[in-house]
């Protein structure tokens, strides 16, 4: 069950992910049909990062303590020191980010200027970097584990 | 909702979450130096990452809200212009305070 928690939180972060690029594509369209889906996309941002927040949080909170302590004891403790802290904390950006995202982007005033439209560019490229970071740290904390397992 | 009071809002929300990620920065920086503020942190909720989140998410509502009470003023263009690169530097602080204050702890 934890396994299909922690599976959750990383697919909601890829649709988060390729929801935040669907939304930088149809907003450099930059037409009407576009503009509206670009809309669309960023609820869905929204969306699939505050589940990848919760459902992240959830197995942080409650599951991750016997992983930190094999990450600690094994060869890469900078896995959770650097990565994992560093993971947790710029989630909270990222979440600031995806919130925002819909409200700029359904205000038919930002849609419609070019300058509104560059501020949901700005937005979507943030979002995409910050999760790409995230995907990476990830899989930088699940290699800290097996390093700790191999070395015990 | 007018358009106006629309765009008001997206100025407002944008410039809070620039306000709370770089305060993000800066609460993760306290809570790691001042270990009553992290105990505190800790007892509030079950775990001090809850109670961040909660504060950051919190500092978020308060201040857009708080700034959408304003009047808007200036040019819409100029005002997105400039929150566009508020964004930037707000994210980058951030995420700086955080990467650099773990980096340079490592042993």
């Amino acid at each position: 069950m934890k396994e299909a928690i922690l599976m959750s939180h990383v697919s909601f972060g890829v649709f988060a992910l390729l929801a935040s690029v669907w939304m930088f594509v149809d907003t450099l369209n930059g037409g009407q049909a576009a503009l509206r889906r670009a809309g669309m996309a960023s609820v869905g941002v929204a969306l699939f990062l505050w589940l990848a927040y919760l459902v992240g949080g959830y197995w942080y909170v409650n599951f991750y303590s016997p992983d930190k302590a094999l990450i600690l004891n094994g060869p890469w403790q900078f896995a959770h020191n650097l990565f994992m802290e560093s993971k947790e904390h710029l989630f909270f950006i990222l979440l600031l980010l995806g919130t925002f995202l819909p409200i700029a982007a359904l205000d038919p005033q930002v849609r419609s200027t070019p300058a509104g439209r560059n501020l949901l560019l700005v937005i979507a490229a943030l979002i995409v970097l910050l999760a790409l970071v995230m995907e990476g740290s990830g899989a930088v904390i699940g290699i800290g584990v097996k390093e700790g397992l191999l070395a015990r | 909702m007018t358009m106006q009071t629309r765009s008001n809002f997206t100025l407002s929300f944008g410039y809070a979450a620039a306000i709370a990620a770089v305060a993000s920065g800066f609460l993760t920086i306290a809570k790691e130096k001042y270990e009553p503020l992290l105990a505190w942190m800790k007892s509030f909720t079950m775990h001090h990452w809850v109670t961040h989140g909660l504060l950051v998410l919190l500092l978020f509502a308060i201040v857009g809200f708080a700034l959408s009470a304003r009047k808007p003023s200036g040019n819409l263009e100029s005002d997105l212009k400039r929150l566009s690169v508020v964004l930037i530097l707000a994210t980058a602080t951030g995420a700086a305070l955080v990467v650099l204050f773990y980096l340079l702890a490592q042993p």
